[in-house]
């Protein structure tokens, strides 16, 4: 039996999500999954109102990549009873499972491990053997980074297994998102609470929210605003990556390299505080339109600042990457191969760097990039200079994106909205959307239901980071403990992200 | 090796050269100058109810800085609004009222506020910091550590991040403060040294910010903070940061 199909940003009647038993659900993710299907977010839902306490309803959305279609179908669980868990045959879902597991006290049976994800105080696994030791950092950090605990456990130098205890950061973020949505506070209130959900995503949720809301009410702006969106996108992957990369040089010791590109990430984040008058691009998206329209002057400085941005780029990677002290560092460090990438349901970077083509700019294409997709770049080894160089290409090819963008900016057609809607908009009743964009860690995901009264009922949303912190546990087994830093940071993953 | 010197002879010196004279684009939203004080009920009904964070009261219209979040919503959405945002960023102050801006205060009231307690002698010229992000959006942190960057290098002025609260002369919190940070932050602050001071960096420390109506918070640890300095933004910048540090430690407006 086929699965509801859906594309990003398209809106779909409620009533189209199949409904399965449990059995028959599981057995057919396993199918999809079987079948060059990935995991995208699986979670609980509220589908019908009122209903009876101790019944949830499951909803599991997966995705093919390659011909741009997510599946969805729900089904119903009594919390009392045991639910067999998926985790052993598809560690995706491990995650998601220790999720439902301590929100809604979700019996997984068969679960390797139901830790709570954002349970600070639950015990570690402690080593039998006397030849093990444990090294413990965090929450609060040697640098100025989020809190966060890892707890390794060593052999001599070798990392054996590497437990991550993230929930510190946990400000209920959801619910007040859901509070605001169904209370119909208005929409700058909504746009700011979600920029700050990831603030260095900030523009990649300001996105999000633009599209879902705007698909759900069936607004369709200007192509101009969708040109001025993607180019605050790329803007923000640009300057990230390169703090990121500025990070890992600094973490090998080469310091140079970290100080030019400190200096070229202000290069880039001032010029957006020139358009928005925010360094991270934030107050910026609206509904039907953008706050402000880029002028000619913004474009020639815009222009003229990449094309210099690109000219010094090139030069200070091509020099650290062809360094010999940086590749004999970096160069098979802490490997995550693409099998495990794959079944741990990995998404942006880490699954670029590993072999993974998974990118929603080109595989869920939504907004500008349905005109001017960016398709991925791979790399097979894994380590942490692919995880690197996959930065590397991604700022060029923003770059381009951006310079591409500008030179075929579209003419204002469309005269609908001249300023952003201020207050929430009518939204289709009994529907669902699913909207996927590309932040620069990774895909963001999110799952909208409406009710009969035309209100918000639910929301999901997952960030990358909820992938991927796995990930950088399983990548560090094996390694020397004092790959930690240089790896951790080759990830760069959110905490407030998970922790929401 | 040739494109190193490369980049090294374009990147030449990027300091800001005088933090002082330091001017912000002006599309930057600081300071918020209140035009006038007569507004109709409406209008000021209006300001009230759009500000995201409540930092807006009327009677007489005056906007707490603690709590906005500088998105620029009372200015842009309003027709006629008596609120203009300045690109002014020498906003911070030694106590919670002085946060509270009025159609009285003028660009240069941040100046002339006085830190309350006499704390030159001990750090004018080494302040170490230790930061606490306690449930904070990774805004405040990574404006905190581009304080410390090529271009605005407070380091110059003796302000210093160290990893260790025991060699910390402040604990800086970024963020709401959330239930689960708590036992940390306060560990961080009972294991630095005397004496000792808390600076609340950004909205989310000074109010809870976006999030203040979230129930995962527990501010009320707060109290037992020495807390001397607040720095209000979302986030902050560099440069009030330093300015507002620079003020703190007696630095005034004096540079290197």
């Amino acid at each position: 039996m086929e699965w509801c199909t859906a594309q990003n940003q398209v809106i779909r009647s409620r009533n189209e999500i199949p409904y399965r038993e449990l059995n028959e659900f599981q057995k057919e993710i396993s199918d999809y999954l079987d079948r060059n299907f990935r995991l995208i977010a699986f979670d609980v839902i509220n589908l019908k109102e009122n209903e009876d306490k101790n019944i949830r309803n499951l909803i599991a959305i997966l995705s093919n990549d390659d011909h741009s279609n997510l599946k969805v179908a729900t089904t119903e669980i009594d919390i009392r009873e045991k639910v067999p868990s998926l985790s052993l045959k598809y560690p995706s879902f491990a995650i998601f499972e220790r999720i439902l597991a301590e929100e809604h006290g979700i019996d997984f049976k068969e679960h390797p491990y139901l830790k709570p994800m954002r349970d600070i105080n639950f015990p570690f696994i402690y080593p039998l053997s006397k030849e093990l030791h444990q090294v413990g950092v965090g929450p609060v950090h040697a640098g100025i980074i989020e809190p966060g605990h890892f707890r390794f456990t060593c052999e001599g130098e070798k990392v054996l297994s590497l437990e991550i205890s993230l929930g510190y950061q946990k400000r209920g973020v959801k619910q007040l998102l859901l509070k605001y949505l169904k209370e119909k506070q208005p929409l700058t209130k909504i746009f700011a609470l979600a920029e700050s959900i990831v603030g260095d995503s900030s523009v990649a949720y300001a996105h999000l929210f633009s599209i879902i809301i705007e698909s759900l009410a069936n607004i369709f702006p200007d192509k101009r605003d969708l040109a001025i969106r993607g180019i605050f996108s790329e803007m923000e992957r640009i300057a990230m990556h390169i703090a990121d990369l500025s990070a890992i040089a600094n973490d090998v010791a080469y310091l140079s390299t970290s100080a030019f590109l400190q200096a070229l990430r202000t290069q880039i984040i001032n010029n957006l505080l020139a358009i928005c008058g925010s360094r991270f691009g934030r107050n910026f998206f609206g509904i039907g339109t953008n706050r402000l329209d880029f002028d000619a002057d913004t474009i020639e400085n815009m222009r003229k600042n990449l094309i210099d941005v690109r000219n010094s780029f090139i030069n200070i990677c091509d020099d650290f990457f062809s360094n010999a002290m940086i590749i004999a560092r970096l160069e098979n460090t802490s490997i995550f191969t693409k099998e495990y990438a794959k079944i741990l349901g990995q998404v942006g970077i880490s699954a670029k760097a590993s072999g993974l083509p998974i990118d929603a700019r080109s595989n869920h294409p939504y907004g500008i990039y349905r005109n001017f997709p960016i398709y991925p770049y791979t790399l097979k080894n894994g380590d942490v200079y692919s995880r690197a160089f996959i930065r590397y290409i991604e700022v060029q090819q923003s770059i381009k994106f951006i310079l591409e963008v500008l030179d075929y900016f579209p003419v204002k057609e469309k005269n609908d909205f001249d300023k952003p809607i201020l207050k929430m908009p009518e939204l289709m009743k009994d529907s669902f959307c699913i909207n996927i964009v590309e932040g620069f860690r990774g895909e963001i995901a999110s799952f909208v239901t409406t009710d009969s009264k035309k209100d918000i009922l639910d929301i999901i949303i997952v960030d990358p980071s909820v992938h991927n912190w796995y990930g950088l546990s399983v990548a560090m087994r094996n390694s020397a403990i004092s790959d930690f830093p240089v790896t951790n940071k080759s990830f760069n993953l959110s905490y407030c992200g998970n922790d929401m | 090796m040739s494109s190193l010197f490369k980049s090294r002879l374009k990147h030449g010196y990027q300091a800001i050269k005088s933090v002082e004279q330091a001017k912000i684009n002006e599309r930057y939203r600081g300071f918020p100058k209140i035009l006038t004080d007569i507004t109709s009920e409406e209008l000021m009904r209006k300001l009230v109810s759009i500000c995201p964070t409540e930092a807006i009261n009327n009677n007489p219209l005056s906007i707490d800085l603690g709590k906005c979040i500088f998105c620029g919503a009372c200015e842009d959405f309003i027709e006629d609004s008596p609120i203009k945002f300045t690109n002014n960023h020498k906003i911070f102050a030694f106590n919670r009222e002085q946060l509270i801006v009025t159609s009285e205060i003028d660009q240069d009231y941040f100046k002339r506020l006085k830190p309350n307690i006499e704390i030159e002698k001990l750090f004018k010229r080494s302040f170490k910091i230790r930061n606490v992000s306690a449930g904070g959006c990774n805004g405040c942190e990574l404006e905190l550590s581009a304080s410390f960057n090529v271009n605005f290098d407070a380091a110059r002025f003796g302000i210093d991040i160290v990893a260790s609260p025991r060699h910390a002369d402040a604990m800086v919190i970024t963020g709401p403060i959330t239930k689960n940070m708590q036992i940390a932050t306060l560990r961080t602050w009972e294991a630095m040294a005397e004496p000792k001071v808390c600076i609340l960096f950004g909205s989310c420390a000074i109010s809870g910010g976006i999030f203040h109506q979230s129930n995962e918070l527990a501010r009320e640890i707060l109290s037992n903070f020495n807390t001397l300095l607040y720095i209000p933004g979302c986030p902050v910048h560099p440069l009030t940061f330093i300015a507002a540090v620079k003020r703190l430690i007696g630095w005034g407006d004096d540079e290197p």
